[in-house]
């Protein structure tokens, strides 16, 4: 099977959460800094993927006209915009019906590009659309530019203008592991290990639907940054089983650890699948208003970085209070 | 020169920028290779130039697929080193993009033609570095999930002087998973083709690249191409005159593959009598990695502990 453990996503792709604050906050200030000097943050993005800012303002009076319009965005407000986007991600690969693989291969290419830039530098709507079409042709199942533009309203030539700043945002590192073939493996080994007669592979059949709602979840989180995707697909199982009581859990865990020779122990190991689940719960419950205002309202992709987006964000918003929950949640990371 | 990063705010030069290009060193799918010299080093490189846009789609996939591909491969000697990506534009102001590879003063393919040329033999111990190099290149990528999908002498590139062969354009690899999915069925030049892939298996495994390495294997001896068929049916009848048609008994479950008729039957005959000049334990694991039935084929690791290798000196491969 394409292996994990030797693969870029391991070796440069999963951080601490200390490492996703510092990302974020850089992106973040970096863009602020721009706003100041500029007035203005969206990138010029041309075909070969090249890049240029907005042209610093020329007098200090369209300087201060402009501030006086546009307040930059905060971290908080940054994540509320791409958990936006990630659930159209996910509506939109729906509609077009694509294989569970793209949607989450395109998700964590979104997620990525967004650890390097800020939501204010490069506009979601069309970077969201521009990873469904990049995780469509890395996944062998090419759809072109125009239909998938075209499908939503769009224009495809933005799809295409996009994709050379995606592909060096990602450092091309484009083979990405999610936790859904990692379900489908742990299920399987599950048949074996519990000898699973008729009945019992009906239930783990509804086991395996049930964790990939788990895992779906999941996805619209940090999650895929911080942990490995067969510890996402344990995690899941675990929930998925404490609802629908399949199978005896940790004798499952313990066989695991019986059989493969680990370096960690298993209470390492229900460590940090209580992190991952304390991870998204708290990553749930903090859900803030605007991305329920989006999700709710007609006009669907209408957001960008325009002026209008900061006096929707600059209302009653109560804060995810990202940074504090990741600078301070304990989270075991194991990177194999 | 290491892969750039391109995060944000670093200033990129072109591949123009960047690099001098000496010549046109080859030609392929996408567009032109070059031989080009790093302006800032001095450094002999490889320019692969694929024209985005072909079809207004952008980067094309076989290109995506190598370069992610390579960005995990490329630590290994045998596996051509991808140093970075660049982008420029052409003559039209079309934009293109640039593979940036270690540069190899030939290919297999060239390699196998001089000594052809000379009437000369490629001796054995060279034959058996070569192989083993490959061996280890393919037990790397498949250790790593990867299928090549299209190894040929043309692929497999050399360093005259070090005799290091390095695998490369992995253009048509691809990483592969449990359960392995349907993959296409037109991959592969023709010679080089796995019985499974010309009989229309949709499902197939790390065995099609073994049957590639086997056949290799046969042209560094002969300096011919082992099965030189020039269709899919052709190609079969070159196999199964050598080796045998293929039945129930020696290959369960190939009748029912797609495109799997009624063939002319013929018996196997002795691998020496088409590989003359190879030894007895060449003669056995070239036997073995031309298998019919794919789970029986040897593997490119179980291949680089066969006794063929035993008196390689492998301490420089």
């Amino acid at each position: 099977m394409a292996d994990f453990q030797t693969s870029t996503h391991r070796a440069k792709w999963i951080f601490s959460p200390q490492q996703l604050v510092e990302k974020y906050r850089a992106a973040n200030q970096r863009a602020k800094q721009i706003l100041e000097k500029c007035g203005a943050t969206l990138m010029e993005v041309d075909v070969d993927g090249s890049l240029s800012y907005p042209e610093p303002q020329m007098t200090a009076k369209d300087s201060a006209e402009k501030h006086s319009r546009t307040k930059p965005l905060t971290i908080e407000e940054e994540q509320c915009i791409k958990v936006f986007y990630e659930n159209k991600l996910q509506e939109v690969c729906n509609n077009f019906r694509f294989p569970h693989k793209i949607q989450a291969t395109a998700l964590i290419y979104f997620k990525r590009f967004y650890l390097q830039w800020s939501v204010m530098e490069h506009q979601p709507k069309h970077i969201m659309l521009t990873c469904i079409y990049a995780a469509c042709k890395i996944e062998e199942n090419h759809v072109s530019a125009e239909e998938l533009g075209k499908g939503i309203s769009q224009d495809h030539q933005m799809i295409l203008n996009n994709e050379m700043i995606v592909y060096q945002s990602l450092e091309f590192d484009l083979i990405v592991y999610a936790p859904y073939r990692s379900v489908e493996g742990f299920i399987n080994d599950m048949e074996e290990f519990f000898n699973a007669g008729d009945n019992q592979l009906e239930m783990l059949k509804t086991l395996q639907e049930t964790a990939r709602f788990e895992v779906d979840k999941m996805m619209l989180t940090d999650a895929p940054l911080l942990f490995p995707p067969g510890q996402l697909a344990l995690a899941a199982l675990r929930n998925s089983n404490a609802f629908h009581r399949v199978i005896d859990f940790d004798s499952y865990l313990r066989g695991i650890f019986s059989r493969e020779n680990s370096m960690h122990t298993m209470s390492e190991l229900s460590e940090s699948l209580d992190a991952i689940d304390s991870w998204v719960i708290v990553s749930h419950s903090n859900v803030c208003p605007l991305t329920e205002q989006m999700c709710n309202s007609k006009s669907t992709f209408c957001i960008g970085w325009e002026p209008w987006v900061t006096s929707v964000l600059h209302g009653p918003l109560c804060g995810l209070d990202f940074v504090c929950r990741l600078e301070n949640t304990k989270v075991l990371l194991r990177r194999n | 020169m290491e892969m750039e990063k391109t995060g944000a705010g670093v200033a990129v030069l072109s591949a123009k920028e960047a690099f001098e290009k000496l010549e046109k060193v080859g030609e392929g799918t996408y567009g032109k290779v070059y031989r080009a010299r790093e302006k800032a080093t001095g450094k002999i490189v490889a320019l692969k130039k694929t024209r985005l846009h072909e079809d207004q789609e952008g980067v094309p996939p076989t290109t995506l697929r190598e370069v992610s591909i390579l960005r995990m491969l490329s630590r290994d000697p045998h596996v051509v080193r991808l140093m970075d990506v660049k982008q420029g534009q052409n003559k039209e102001g079309k934009t293109v993009l640039y593979l940036v590879f270690e540069y190899m003063d030939t290919d297999l393919k060239k390699f196998i033609r001089s000594f052809r040329q000379t009437g000369q033999s490629i001796p054995p111990q060279t034959i058996k570095s070569l192989m083993y190099q490959l061996c280890k290149g393919i037990a790397f990528c498949h250790g790593h999930g990867i299928l090549h999908r299209d190894l040929k002498p043309h692929n497999l590139l050399m360093d005259r002087k070090t005799m290091m062969l390095k695998i490369a354009d992995l253009g048509l690899a691809r990483a592969f998973t449990v359960p392995i999915k349907k993959y296409t069925h037109e991959i592969l030049t023709l010679w080089y083709r796995a019985p499974e892939v010309l009989l229309g298996a949709t499902h197939y495994s790390m065995a099609v690249d073994i049957w590639s390495v086997g056949c290799i294997f046969a042209e560094l001896v002969t300096k011919q191409a082992l099965f030189a068929g020039d269709s899919e049916l052709q190609q079969l009848l070159h196999i199964f005159r050598l080796l045998g048609t293929p039945n129930e008994e020696v290959w369960p479950g190939v009748s029912k593959l797609k495109d799997w008729h009624e063939y002319p039957q013929w018996n196997p005959k002795s691998l020496s009598t088409a590989v003359p000049g190879l030894d007895e334990l060449g003669l056995d694991l070239l036997s073995q990695m031309l298998e019919y039935e794919p789970s029986k084929r040897i593997s490119a690791k179980k291949a680089m502990e066969h006794a063929y290798f035993n008196d390689l000196d492998k301490g420089h491969l």
